[in-house]
């Protein structure tokens, strides 16, 4: 099969939608490693009717088939602009690689996993012919399941359409979670922001940048349909790279409200970077991230603020064992020449062994002991031993050989592992 | 793989079994965490096996990489007094590969400390010797010297105190006020093991660290030096302008704090801002440093964000010794993120002549860099491998309407100064 030039231009002929509106719409795409969803995103997008619009794709040096499917879709598209990068720049790059090369009217950045909404698009798109006022239309969108099927959340920013003007913008900040899929003047983006800013994909700066330049729309149509699914970064707020994007971005926007004085800006600043500790906290915790989430839940419980305690009750009351367990597997983890977790037997050990059985998987093996057994028990550099309590523990070091790295008590474990 | 060594007179020789040591003494378990530094691990352990005064044992773990860590320290292994080696089976972070090492410790003490440092046994000596007499004492930071690539010259000594300067609890808020970092404790083995998230991201050991300490006995600060650390561009803490970092130093200061009994919102709050800001100027001037214009410009922002007294004078500084820096920085991603742009064109002006050699030695020979008159750059035809940069958006709507140029390779350096400013 033919391949595409690494920069490859194709002009459809000037088209009037059927709005009878020439203004273009870019849809800029950053893909990497993902033939098969750009594939179905491809052919989503061939099946437009009435959008007047140009696809560009920044390919980020993918080792895939990637070209292969660009050029198979490419008769069927509009208007493509396909080019590939030399080496793989980081993700929010790309996207900036991506919006940096659009050339329409108006640029609508989305993933290639995800599936834009021709009406919804057309919704935004006549908000920002209509009003040249209007620096970005944001439409609303669902998070489904991995094939479109099942809806999860519906991200709607209420059912009429709304104008957010420059001395809203706090108002905003504090009544949407999350600002996100604007369909924005190309003109703003590639003139006034910073195209190199890791906080795509855009966020409350961005949205703070808009309204330097006009209003902000929120519209009820559907512009998107976003796939979940596992290996997302976007999920993964627990992780440092990804939760300092969010906190800069909320930074970066209270950088840009005129007027506020420091109580407002730290007021702001921690509405929104609790929550995120908090959703960090649920989504490690459905990561299975035991640890992640409870260091989450420790940053949010260190500012004292009223509530986040009750739910730290919560986590632990719910969580708390699996913390432990996770705890022990760590312990293993890093030192590979344990093959066996021996557990002072009670009740409390009882309960847990199910739970620690499972995290350690057959890697290493797990076995209860009595006290007595435990302190007649030859020391063995295979083991981790976790007595109850540290009388014992002490106990058992008095045998000779008995390494002291090999051996823990459960008392301080449960004691490290609570959030309090 | 583990191994123990040959050990001096105090302990004996073991098999690959591991049996334990036998003890007269208390001993300092020194953990090294390393990957494919087999260089700087060469020297790190010649100079460990000169030690002849410090009881200690050295626990190495290796983080799986491939490289002649092995062989470099089997070379060693009979001239340490004990060893213990840990060869990872997958790649660990860089912080998970310390506490490795931490968790693998058997000795009274602990003293992580990074494989291509230099210890100073005189100052080990003297911090052991607090913890031996002292059990009352949880940990006991020496002083450092920040030396150059070879230890060659001392850029800075981390100096805590003076004179030996002792922290109990209570003063946890005082000692976080007063010192910009805590780092290279020699700390009780089982207050690591027993009390401490062994999985923490917040090593070097911090503020967080050295708030679980204080919960089981007093810090010491002590002037005596323990280590040379050898700075370099690849170190975490120098690059605390990236995302990863800077987020771990945040996370610092917000455990610290959870920890410090008594501390009511509005003054937990002013205590995390002071470090917040701090740490984002630091974050600026490294990345400034670097030549990371852009990562300082955003970071100086974020630090603007709180409208704090004396920033926006460093603001004010910023700019005017690193915009055109900045601008420099801007115009070369665009054209990193391009790969197709083969040619910057500039619309001649005082600062495009600025402008030009300093976009010149970011792109190297790379691409070529074109001043050009309003005239010329008005009648020259468009081409899809040009990044034109005119002087005002009037001149940029001139060109797009007249020549039909596409918009996306065109810029006007106005916006590009005004995006780049960091009010």
């Amino acid at each position: 099969m033919e391949m595409l030039d690494s920069d490859h231009y194709r002009a459809a002929s000037p088209c009037v939608d059927d709005e009878k509106s020439t203004s273009l719409v870019s849809i800029c795409v950053a893909t990497y490693n993902r033939q098969h969803f750009l594939d179905e995103f491809l052919g989503r997008i061939a099946a437009f009717e009435r959008l007047n619009y140009e696809l560009v794709i920044s390919d980020n040096a993918s080792d895939d088939r990637t070209p292969q499917v660009v050029h198979k879709w490419q008769p069927h598209l509009r208007s493509l602009y396909y080019f590939r990068q030399d080496r793989t720049l980081t993700a929010p790059e790309n996207v900036c690689a991506a919006c940096n090369a659009a050339r329409g009217d108006y640029i609508f950045n989305i993933s290639d996993d995800d599936m834009p909404i021709e009406d919804g698009l057309l919704a935004a798109k006549r908000t920002l012919d209509g009003d040249p006022s209007c620096a970005a239309a944001y439409g609303s969108w669902f998070i489904c399941d991995d094939n479109f099927e099942t809806v999860f959340h519906c991200i709607g920013y209420g059912p009429e359409p709304t104008r957010v003007q420059s001395d809203q913008l706090l108002e905003m900040y504090y009544r949407y979670w999350t600002v996100e899929l604007p369909m924005f003047r190309r003109a703003i983006y590639q003139r006034h922001t910073m195209g190199y800013s890791p906080e795509l994909p855009l966020d409350f700066h961005a949205a703070a940048r808009f309204i330097s330049y006009g209003n902000l729309a929120f519209i009820p149509d559907l512009v998107a349909k976003i796939r979940s699914h596992a290996g997302q970064e976007s999920r993964e707020l627990y992780g440092s790279r990804l939760l300092d994007a969010y906190q800069a971005d909320y930074e970066l926007f209270l950088s840009e409200v005129p007027g506020l004085k420091t109580p407002e800006v730290v007021a702001a600043f921690l509405h929104k970077s609790i929550k995120t500790y908090l959703i960090a906290v649920g989504r490690a915790l459905g990561h299975g991230k035991f640890l992640e989430a409870h260091r989450m839940m420790k940053k949010a419980l260190a500012y004292r603020i009223a509530g986040v305690r009750q739910m730290a009750i919560a986590f632990e009351k719910a969580h708390g064992p699996k913390v432990l367990a996770e705890y022990m597997f760590e312990l293993c983890r890093l030192n590979r020449q344990i093959k066996r977790v021996v557990l002072e037997h009670s009740i409390q050990t009882e309960d847990l062994k199910p739970l620690i059985e499972k995290r350690l998987g057959d890697i290493v093996a797990l076995r209860l002991v009595t006290k007595d057994e435990l302190l007649r028990l030859p020391p063995d550099e295979a083991e981790l031993v976790i007595t109850r309590d540290l009388e014992t523990m002490e106990r058992r070091l008095t045998i000779p050989g008995a390494n002291p790295a090999k051996h823990r008590c459960l008392d301080d474990i449960v004691d490290v592992c609570s959030v309090f | 793989m583990f191994r123990i060594s040959e050990c001096d007179n105090c302990r004996q020789s073991k098999n690959m079994s591991g049996l334990a040591l036998p003890q007269k003494s208390p001993f300092v378990s020194i953990c090294v965490s390393t990957d494919n530094g087999q260089h700087s691990l060469d020297e790190f352990l010649e100079r460990l096996a000169g030690f002849d005064r410090l009881d200690y044992e050295l626990v190495i773990s290796d983080n799986a990489l491939q490289s002649r860590t092995e062989q470099v320290v089997l070379n060693w292994s009979s001239y340490l007094k004990a060893l213990t080696y840990l060869r990872q089976e997958e790649t660990l972070s860089p912080p998970e590969n310390v506490c490795a090492a931490c968790n693998a410790a058997r000795g009274d003490y602990i003293f992580h400390i990074a494989h291509d440092a230099r210890l100073i046994e005189d100052g080990l000596l003297a911090a052991k010797r607090i913890l031996d007499d002292d059990q009352t004492c949880a940990a006991v930071y020496g002083s450092y010297n920040v030396c150059g690539h070879n230890f060659d010259t001392i850029q800075h000594r981390i100096d805590y105190s003076s004179v030996p300067m002792r922290i109990r609890q209570g003063q946890q808020l005082e000692m976080y006020r007063r010192l910009r970092s805590v780092e290279l404790p020699m700390f009780r083995r089982t207050i690591y093991q027993r009390h401490m998230m062994g999985h923490a991201r917040q090593f070097p050991l911090e503020f967080y660290a050295a708030g679980r300490f204080l919960h089981y006995g007093d810090l010491l600060f002590i002037p005596d030096i323990t280590a040379n650390i050898r700075r370099h561009s690849e170190q975490g803490s120098e690059n605390i302008f990236e995302g990863r970092m800077l987020q771990e130093r945040l996370t610092d200061y917000e455990m610290f704090l959870n920890e410090v009994p008594g501390l009511e919102t509005a003054n937990m709050i002013a205590a995390y801002l002071e470090k917040c800001i701090d740490t984002y100027l630091t974050a600026m001037e490294q990345a400034v440093r670097h030549g990371r214009f852009l990562e300082a410009h955003r970071i100086l922002k974020r630090a603007l964000a709180y409208r704090i007294d004396g920033i926006q004078s460093v603001a004010i500084t910023f700019e005017k010794n690193h915009l055109a820096n900045v601008l420099a920085a801007y115009v070369f991603e665009l054209h990193r993120l391009h790969p197709s742009i083969g040619r910057i064109i500039l619309q001649r002006s005082m600062r495009a002549d600025e402008l030009k050699p300093l976009i010149e030695r970011k792109l190297g020979n790379r691409i070529s860099v074109l001043l050009m008159t309003k005239d010329t750059l008005m009648s020259l035809p468009p081409n899809e491998s040009d990044m034109v940069i005119v002087t005002d958006s009037e001149t940029m709507h001139r060109r797009l309407l007249t020549l039909g140029a596409n918009p996306a390779k065109h810029r006007s350096l106005d916006d590009i100064v005004d995006a780049c400013s960091v009010f």
